[in-house]
């Protein structure tokens, strides 16, 4: 059995399982199956500066359960960080940038040992798009990145997309070009069935008021939900409803100050930022077509949720959407919300083509957990193993 | 320099494509380079001032927030040690609740740059911030409570 090390430190201390804490348990869970592997979760110990062993079954029961509790996860046992064996492999898919033991660090401690180092790089928003994150956060993601450009063995990422980004730099730089697999990420997308008995009836309510574009995703600069209020606002108004669906972010408050002050606000144009899972797929199913005004995404999820409910989507003109999308979405100019506007407007006006856009996305079949884990233990199996 | 030589260069060549982006979209990227550069390598819990001697006062204050916190200094925290000199700083850093959370050493100083009082007591809160339910709590309250207590742990 080949031993591969996670540090999962951010997930042991995580409140919220969307994004890379949700793709880290999917896997985790699936991963552990296979007996070809010996899964070993570490999280760093600042008292005893090493990473605690975690307790193997209770960790993959923590990825079903999300519980609170997670003292009876931890054991007493510790690995130094020099003490990690030759040819195991450490698979760092956690939000690693974030950790205290920086892999500028980690890393060459564990290449000189003959550790096998493969980061899942999900995305390099921070490194290509640093306008829209965190300037703090962007040079702890460029202190991982240059890491793991100098010493991974492997680098996972989830598109055609990231890959490209990722050998740009290295012809830029005139650094070595490591192995990179290209594992999409799959999802759980499965029908529910009486799942409208559970919406809110705020929810019902707004789907009541008439067709609306739906735009899901936390509320941020890079999901360029300024672009849908001024196309609502400028040449939509009265045509169609607007209903963002999403948790609200930092660096909104014009946004926000807008679409409060608007005189439809809560009556043409609304956001949601309470909805459940049951919510979501309301929403979804009931929408006129799902927008997608991305400066930029790591995946875009979103995309496939919609076409999993057959909602027929209008997107960006961006690689990663095009990429997730293909010939079954509509794309607009990034930021020209006049070409939004009218390919709006086009299809409410214009019935066959709003029907061809719908059957573009019938019979969607989307990758399952299952799908991305197959191929991820492909990878895995195949990184070398030295004398 | 925690790093190799050769390494330098493709840190340097992000900083400064990063830099360079954060530029042409009207922003600033307050952080010295080679304070970041200096910043690489650093271990969990230790600091050697002795290596730090060589960097200018800005890129010894980039370099030291980001080895003791992983962050760059907020413009508060920036105006207020503008004016420091290299230990009123390490002995400023030493006295946040981060420093003494995080269990810092600061080696090669012919001053003793430990944790305050203060230091000291929020060192105690360690346990309380990795534990997930307190967490969750916190996420729950008001926004302006939520900030007062991510700033007093960062």
């Amino acid at each position: 059995m080949r031993k591969v090390y996670l540090d999962v430190s951010m997930v042991m201390i995580g409140t919220s399982f969307t994004g890379i804490p949700r793709v880290l348990m999917e896997i985790v869970k699936r991963l552990a199956a296979d007996d070809e592997f010996e899964l070993v979760f570490l999280e760093y110990d600042q008292f005893y500066d090493s990473f605690r062993i975690l307790k193997t079954k209770e960790f993959i029961d923590f990825c079903n359960t999300k519980t609170d509790n997670r003292k009876s996860i931890r054991s007493s046992e510790y690995i130094t960080f020099y003490k990690i064996e030759k040819n195991s492999i450490f698979f760092d898919c956690d939000t690693a940038w974030k950790t205290r033991a920086r892999r500028s660090f980690l890393y060459p401690i564990l290449k000189r040992r003959g550790v096998k180092i493969v980061p899942l790089i999900y995305d390099i928003i921070s490194i290509d798009y640093p306008q829209f994150c965190d300037h703090s956060d962007v040079l702890s993601f460029t202190d991982y990145f240059g890491a793991s450009l100098l010493y991974a063995d492997k680098i996972v990422v989830t598109s055609e997309d990231t890959k490209d980004a990722i050998l740009l730099h290295c012809v830029n730089m005139d650094v070595n070009i490591p192995e990179i697999d290209i594992i999409p990420l799959g999802g759980d997308f499965k029908k529910k069935e009486n799942a409208e008995e559970n919406v809110q009836s705020s929810i019902k309510d707004i789907v009541s008021k008439g067709k609306y574009l739906l735009m899901v995703g936390t509320i941020e600069p890079r999901k360029n939900h300024e672009l849908l209020l001024n196309a609502y606002q400028r040449y939509l108004r009265f045509k169609i409803n607007f209903v963002f669906a999403g948790f609200s972010g930092q660096g909104m408050d014009s946004f926000f100050d807008r679409l409060t002050a608007d005189p439809d606000y809560q009556n043409g144009i609304w956001h949601v930022d309470n909805a459940t899972d049951d919510d979501i797929d309301y929403l979804y199913k009931n929408a006129f077509a799902m927008v997608f005004p991305s400066y930029i995404e790591g995946y875009g999820l979103p995309i496939i949720e919609a076409f999993v409910r057959e909602v027929p989507v209008i997107a960006s003109d961006t690689n990663i959407n095009r990429e997730i999308a293909g010939d079954r979405a509509l794309f607009f100019e990034q930021n020209n919300s006049v070409e939004l506007a009218d390919i709006v407007s086009d299809l409410l006006d214009n019935e066959e083509k709003y029907k061809d856009l719908c059957d573009r996305v019938k019979g969607y079949i989307p990758k399952t957990w299952d799908d991305t884990v197959t191929e991820l233990k492909k990878s895995l199996k195949g990184v070398e193993i030295n004398e | 320099m925690l790093i190799e030589e050769q390494e330098v260069k493709v840190y340097s060549d992000l900083f400064d494509h990063v830099k360079k982006t954060l530029e042409e979209n009207r922003q600033t990227l307050d952080c010295n380079k080679t304070g970041f550069i200096y910043s690489l390598g650093t271990p969990p819990k230790e600091i050697d001032y002795q290596e730090l001697k060589v960097l200018d006062s800005e890129a010894f204050l980039s370099c030291i927030f980001l080895k003791c916190f992983q962050r760059l200094p907020s413009k508060e925290e920036n105006e207020k040690c503008s004016e420091m000199n290299r230990i009123q700083l390490l002995k400023y850093v030493s006295n946040k609740a981060s420093f003494s959370i995080r269990g810092i050493h600061v080696r090669g100083c012919v001053y003793n740059v430990r944790p305050g009082i203060r230091g000291r007591v929020f060192g105690l809160a360690a346990k309380i911030v990795s534990s997930a339910k307190l967490r969750k709590l916190a996420k729950k309250m008001p926004a302006g409570i939520q900030s007062k207590i991510r700033g007093t742990f960062r």
